[in-house]
């Protein structure tokens, strides 16, 4: 009978060494770049429309794809030119575009800001990693920048001093000619 | 109630079934419950190895890349694995020297936390340390059970490589994460590097996993 009793504590020890296990879950995130996926793919559509369009990409910016209709999405513009700036619903993530200061006919640069996400920001340096070279490199055949931060009038680009931790980088993204 | 009385019988069956098998003293009940926490722990830390291996981020053990690391607490520093464990490691790693050479991870579900000077459950990243099989090396993940687990170390290191048998391949003959396999083209074992440990048992506790299911030659100079 002790034995049994014995046997009992150890089978209610057993159970609580496998209820109080840490199992990480990582789906939640996996979604997030999923989602992230989707918004530079439909942000890359309404750039290729405005080039089929035979609109300029040396002037391409929010502003001016909200203005003529190009952004078939529900998003937040803020800013104006070379300064605005959007935000899809419930996202938190901010995206800027502007054209490729060194080959404005044929390519744009795409600023990411992640830091608002809470899921992304997490593991932050992952994050802008993965979408840098996963998305943008791998998916989009750009090119990641990791180090820039905000856009320069004077220098009509993105200015550096970023890090590959800050959660603000830029992607080069190629369209036709 | 001729129901109530049927499953007492069971349940009493039961028992009298496990206390058989298991020898009336039970402490392997306790041992399978501790494989399936060391595994869950394992697995934790392969989801961070493997999206590194996927994304070029790991490096030779002389690697100095900013953005690729041979080291736990490198994956921890690009923030490879969940938050919980991202922070053991990098606190724990504060505490010693080099942090880019410290490469132990506690067991957390096994108490490990970042003061603690042993974890129960330890898992290191084992990467080669020269780049001559760079298309066929794959990185291993190598385990290290001791403290509360030391007693049931060789049933618990039997058991998990029964269960591993058929997606990876474990080296435990390993006695460091130091001891390093090479495999050849087909991703099958091919010899251990110079320097190997040949003291190191079936029983001891310690073994290297290389997951097969990893893409092999991602891992950089």
């Amino acid at each position: 009978m002790g034995q049994i009793i014995a046997v009992m504590f150890i089978i209610v020890s057993a159970f609580v060494i496998l209820s109080s296990q840490l199992r990480t879950d990582n789906l939640l995130y996996v979604d997030e770049l999923e989602r992230t996926k989707e918004m530079l793919s439909l942000i890359d559509r309404s750039v290729g429309d405005y080039i089929l369009a035979k609109e300029k990409m040396g002037h391409i910016n929010f502003d001016l794809l909200d203005e003529n209709k190009y952004m078939a999405a529900n998003y937040t513009l803020s800013g104006s030119g070379f300064l605005s700036k959007i935000e899809f619903p419930h996202s938190n993530i901010i995206w800027q575009i502007i054209p490729n200061p060194n080959d404005n006919k044929i390519s744009y640069k795409l600023l990411v800001d992640i830091r608002n996400n809470v899921i992304l920001s997490e593991k932050i340096s992952l994050s802008e990693k993965y979408i840098g070279e996963q998305f943008c490199e791998k998916i989009y055949f750009g090119e990641y920048i990791y180090d820039s931060t905000v856009y320069d009038a004077g220098n009509e680009d993105y200015l550096g001093g970023g890090t590959t931790s800050d959660g603000l980088f830029s992607c080069t993204l190629y369209k036709i000619k | 109630m001729p129901q109530l009385i049927a499953m007492i019988i069971i349940v009493v069956g039961a028992m009298i079934y496990m206390f058989q098998t298991f020898g009336g003293t039970g402490d392997k009940i306790e041992a399978v419950a501790q494989k399936s926490v060391i595994l869950t722990e394992i697995n934790n830390i392969k989801d961070g190895m493997n999206l590194a291996n996927k994304t070029n981020s790991l490096e030779i053990t002389t690697g100095t890349a900013a953005n690729r690391a041979h080291t736990i607490e490198g994956l921890a520093d690009l923030e490879y694995f969940d938050k919980f464990i991202n922070t053991q490691i990098t606190t724990s790693a504060a505490n010693t020297t080099g942090n880019e050479n410290f490469n132990i991870y506690k067991g957390i579900s096994l108490g490990g936390d970042a003061t603690t000077a042993a974890g129960s459950v330890e898992i290191s990243l084992v990467v080669p340390t020269v780049n001559t099989n760079l298309n066929t090396d794959r990185p291993g993940l190598f385990v290290k059970l001791q403290g509360d687990l030391a007693d049931n170390a060789g049933f618990l290191e039997t058991q998990l490589a029964t269960d591993l048998a058929s997606i990876a391949y474990l080296d435990r003959n390993a006695t460091a994460d130091t001891d390093r396999v090479v495999f050849d083209s087909d991703g099958e074992f091919s010899a251990q590097v110079t320097g190997h440990s040949t003291t190191g048992t079936d029983t001891d506790g310690m073994f290297t996993i290389y997951y097969k299911d990893l893409q092999s030659g991602k891992i950089k100079e």
